[in-house]
């Protein structure tokens, strides 16, 4: 027989009234006995009610929303990384050219004769003593080769370097005519004896002391014997001469005895050079330097400035230039027609059609680079102003000119039509001893460093060229994590020793409990600064470091939790729940971790609120000392600390430290309100 | 009650060797080469007059940093128990005797921060019990958490811009003016010293005054909850005679046991505060050598700290007992 469940029929009866009613209620007034008048609200819900109604906590609450999703949604929004470094173009005195009066001079290479290096090199100081000695000519050897090498002087700063061909044109022997005794006053003759006029002349000379004197029409030479006593008579004439080709005359036979008297190696008569070439016992052979040499160098301090800023010139069109300069005055270089002239000052060479072409100086100006795109204007301007400075002894100039400029972008400055446009600038030439420096003032690409709130940087940018938005997010996320962390480590540590010295009491709860005591008096301060300042010297990376510090900062901080969490368990042990529990027969870590700890909660998530704000604090402290997490990671603390420890930052960067310093306080005040509104709400028994 | 005390000051002695032991450890088990490079530093400094090697020797002679944990700890505890902490590497004399150059100046910020501290802070915290959810009540509490929110490093700063840079009225750093201080008579030299305490003096107070006028306010609350508050208003006293006599005569009993809880930390210091307007108290000393890793001024430091604190717990308790018999009975 089937059983009848009456209990389900009555289930089903109560439902199907149940329905009844609702669907009636819509038109009904609700009854004095509806048991849907009575709102019940669960324990959970009775906090949340509480909590809402004080406003602080409520402001506090929506401080820390805003805060949450500043620091951890943030980033994602905003368009900048924590250690992105910004440049910015700013106006900055750069060095724009330098000018120098040119002394040495360049080498041009006409053609490779095979003269040595080392003799080229010569070739400055070869001229410094031509300028010395105001000659036009000079002889010398090759060092390498012993050819001759003649180094000739154009005009002013040009000078030419050839190798000489050289025809010898006679040959010059010194007639020994015998020893004068000036002691004795005696003449001891080599071969044949001369008159006594002869004789009186010598005695004359020696007697004046004279080097040379003439008789009968011939030059004699009187030189130094072997001793203090004994002069040496010389004598030199037609007879002493012996010409390869023609006769050259007495006047050149005389130019020969004084080069000879004076130890040159070169002299010039009519026009010609004629080296001497010293041989044995007193013969020289004298060789005429004529058409037959060859060019090989031309040297000039000179430097082309082209009308066109920056052409490129050839070596050849410059040996051609510096050659015609001061000979024929045209000359052709690369299939192109020149000619030069000249103002009296300045060397112009220009094209054929008459139009200046380039100009040649010994004043040198430059881009600072060293390039050469400065225009001829500039150019002249700058040794004007030079010229101008050394006459009245300034050590600066200003002048006005057109130069290329950077804007703000970095973009060269475009006219409308797109082309690029040079901007009236001034220039400042400065005296550096060595040369002149051309100063001008232009937009330069560098770090952004401690960059005014803008549009682009909304609290600026910090001293790393970083900006301050981005790294104040990255800091509150730090600093957020630090708390979370070590309020969270804390509390793992206090409920598991709290909870054990509470609930089994004895010598294990007094063991806990100066164990408490021991790390209430550790100065936990100065331990920090100690492992901070150790973890300074041991250089771990900053990321290691924050994980130290928000161990030991865990470490030291249970103490009170532990504390708190068991004396809550002290007085709800002997409660009857826990008697039931007791009774009921549940193993121990449940009655502890599900029944206890859970009624300590309300105290515990107080305590964690709270504690939050004091570790934040804490760690921007330690951060701001230097001894927390380091750079590049931003914190709050570290943030401050970059731009306040000195009164010139302090004063200077308050758009830096003030709004970072006022997030950390928002950030812990929010935190304490939220603690404070929520131990209300927990515990009402507080409010009157 | 003395054999109340005499328990505690034992169990105190107890606490304070277990702190010491801890402390040591931590030294102990700081980085030979850490140590070693900061003597080498320190012995270059100009002025030091011994070597790093005779630091070093001297360190394992005291402080038995040679030894094993235990050993080294007994050989440091047998000379830091009759005050010999060896000799400071920054600051070349005894900690002891560097301690007590600078302790005066820690003292007198303290005492006078403290002062100021509770003649503001307590009348506050009663007002604003009084008025509970008024006016008062909430501009109290919100002062006393911003206070409290504050790091010290921002409220110096802050009042060194203001005050120091933008108004010019203090000097913000030292504790002499360094132009002309010596020209000074001596009551000119006192007040120098003075008007260069008071920006620290007001950071320390905007710090720390609003703990204590919360925790007077809570106190005056629960007591103004208590039965016998509502008997004396039931048998019609003045409202006056209730809050000034009956109710705040009991709230003085937690609010006086946490001050004089409070009385050895006096000594303390402030260890922020001095460094940020280096004020050459005792904090800043000990701030200058724990940087730079001097041991014997460091171990100095945080004994004494140790000790104080624990004065301080004994102070309590024993208020407590004074105060309240029931402590004493149980």
């Amino acid at each position: 027989m089937e059983k009848r469940n009456f209990n389900e029929a009555l289930k089903q009866r109560e439902l199907r009234e149940l329905e009844e009613n609702a669907r009636r209620s819509g038109e009904n007034e609700m009854t004095l006995d509806d048991a849907a008048r009575v709102k019940i609200l669960s324990p959970g819900m009775l906090v949340f009610k509480r909590f809402i109604r004080n406003k602080l906590a409520l402001v506090g609450s929506a401080i820390l929303i805003i805060m949450f999703l500043f620091a951890f949604l943030g980033p994602y929004f905003y368009k900048y990384d924590q250690t992105q470094v910004f440049t910015t173009y700013k106006k900055l005195n750069l060095n724009y050219a330098n000018a120098k009066e040119r002394t040495e001079y360049t080498v041009y290479t006409v053609e490779d004769l095979g003269i040595s290096v080392t003799t080229k090199n010569l070739f400055n100081s070869i001229v410094l003593k031509m300028e010395e000695s105001g000659q036009t000519q000079y002889m010398t050897e090759d060092s390498a080769k012993g050819t001759p090498v003649l180094v000739e002087k154009l005009g002013d700063n040009i000078y030419t370097m050839s190798v000489s061909a050289q025809t010898t044109v006679a040959s010059f022997a010194m007639q020994n005519i015998g020893k004068y005794n000036t002691k004795l006053k005696m003449m001891t003759y080599t071969d044949a004896a001369m008159d006594a006029g002869f004789e009186k002349a010598v005695a004359d000379a020696a007697a004046a002391k004279l080097t040379q004197f003439e008789y009968g029409g011939n030059l004699y030479l009187l030189k130094n014997g072997a001793n203090a006593r004994e002069k040496l008579v010389v004598g030199t004439g037609t007879g002493n001469m012996t010409y390869t080709g023609e006769a050259l005359g007495d006047e050149f036979e005389q130019q020969v005895a004084q080069a000879v008297l004076a130890g040159e190696a070169s002299f010039t008569y009519a026009d010609t050079l004629y080296t001497l070439t010293a041989g044995a016992n007193g013969t020289y052979d004298i060789s005429a330097i004529g058409s037959g040499t060859k060019l090989s160098f031309v040297a000039s301090p000179f430097v082309f400035d082209t009308v066109v800023a920056g052409t490129k010139l050839s070596d050849a069109f410059k040996i051609n230039a510096l050659l015609a300069v001061y000979g024929t005055g045209a000359f052709t270089a690369d299939g192109v027609s020149y000619t030069t002239s000249t103002d009296g000052e300045d060397i112009y060479i220009n094209t054929a059609d008459g139009e200046a072409f380039a100009a040649l100086s010994t004043f040198v100006v430059r881009r600072f680079n060293g390039e050469d795109t400065l225009d001829l204007e500039f150019k002249k301007i700058t040794q004007e102003l030079v010229a101008k400075m050394e006459a009245e002894n300034l050590s600066s100039a200003t002048f006005n000119y057109k130069v290329s400029q950077l804007d703000d972008n970095g973009m060269p400055v475009l006219d409308e039509n797109g082309e690029v446009m040079l901007v009236e600038s001034e220039l400042t030439i400065n005296d550096k001893v060595t040369d002149y420096v051309v100063t001008c003032e232009q937009n330069t690409n560098m770090i952004d460093r401690f960059a005014a709130p803008s549009d682009e940087h909304i609290f600026g940018t910090d001293g790393d060229g970083m900006d301050i938005l981005a790294r104040m997010m990255a800091g509150g996320r730090v600093s957020l994590l630090v708390g979370f962390v070590v309020v969270i480590l804390e509390i793992i540590l206090g409920i598991i020793m709290g909870g054990i010295a509470g609930y089994f009491g004895g010598w294990v709860d007094n063991l806990i409990m100066r164990l408490v005591d021991i790390f209430y008096c550790i100065p936990s301060m100065p331990i920090l600064i100690i492992i901070g300042s150790m973890l300074d010297a041991l250089r771990l990376s900053p990321y290691v470091r924050l994980m130290w510090l928000m161990a030991v900062l865990g470490f030291l901080g249970w103490a009170s939790i532990a504390r708190l969490v068991r004396g809550q368990i002290l007085s709800l042990r002997d409660q009857d729940f826990m008697v039931a529990t007791e009774a009921s027969g549940l193993p121990v870590g449940r009655r502890i971790f599900r029944h206890l700890i859970p009624n300590v909660m309300p105290q515990l998530i107080v305590t964690a609120t709270m504690g939050l704000g004091g570790v934040i604090l804490t760690e921007s402290t330690l951060s701001f000392l230097g001894l927390g997490v380091k750079h590049p990671m931003a914190t709050w603390g570290t943030m401050i600390n970059s731009v306040a420890t000195s009164a010139y930052a302090m004063t200077t960067y308050t758009y830096i430290w003030i709004p970072v310093g006022l997030l950390i306080c928002l950030t812990v005040i929010a935190f304490n309100f939220v603690g404070d509104g929520l131990r209300d709400a927990f515990d009402p028994k507080m409010k009157r | 009650m003395g054999k109340f005390i005499l328990k505690r000051i034992l169990l105190s002695i107890v606490i304070l060797f277990c702190v010491m032991l801890i402390i040591y450890t931590l030294m102990h088990s700081l980085p030979t080469n850490y140590i070693d490079t900061m003597a080498q530093q320190l012995a270059q400094r100009p002025g030091s007059n011994k070597s790093a090697a005779e630091w070093l020797a001297d360190l394992n002679a005291k402080y038995g940093m040679d030894k094993g944990i235990l050993g080294g700890f007994f050989t440091w505890l047998k000379s830091a128990v009759v005050g010999d902490f060896g000799e400071s590497w920054v600051h070349n004399v005894p900690p002891t005797e560097k301690f007590a150059d600078v302790i005066g100046i820690s003292f007198i910020l303290g005492a006078v921060s403290m002062f100021f501290e509770i003649i503001i802070a307590i009348p506050l915290g009663i007002l604003a019990a009084k008025r509970q959810y008024g006016a008062v009540d909430y501009t109290v509490t919100v002062v006393a958490l911003v206070g409290i929110s504050m790091p010290t490093f921002f409220v110096a700063t802050l009042l060194k811009l203001i005050f120091g840079v933008k108004l010019g009225w203090f000097e913000i750093t030292g504790l002499t003016s360094a132009r002309y201080y010596d020209t000074l008579t001596r009551f000119g030299q006192i007040m120098n010293q003075a008007w260069h305490l008071v920006l620290p003096a007001i950071t320390i107070i905007v710090i720390s005054i609003g703990g204590l006028m919360r925790y007077t306010r809570t106190n005056m609350l629960e007591v103004l909850n208590a039965d016998y508050i509502r008997t004396a208003r039931a048998k019609g006293l003045p409202e006056k005679k209730v809050i000034n006599y009956h109710a705040f005569r009991n709230t003085l009993i937690p609010v006086v046991t946490i001050l004089g809880g409070s009385l050895p930390s006096l000594f303390s210091g402030a260890l922020i505060t001095e460094q940020l307007f280096s004020i050459p108290g005792i904090g800043y000393t000990a701030y200058q050598s724990m940087i730079v890793g001097d041991i014997p001024f460091t171990m100095f430091y945080l004994s004494f700290m140790a000790i104080l604190t624990l004065l301080g717990n004994l102070i309590m308790d024993v208020l407590y007992a004074v105060v309240d018999p029931r402590v004493r009975l149980s």
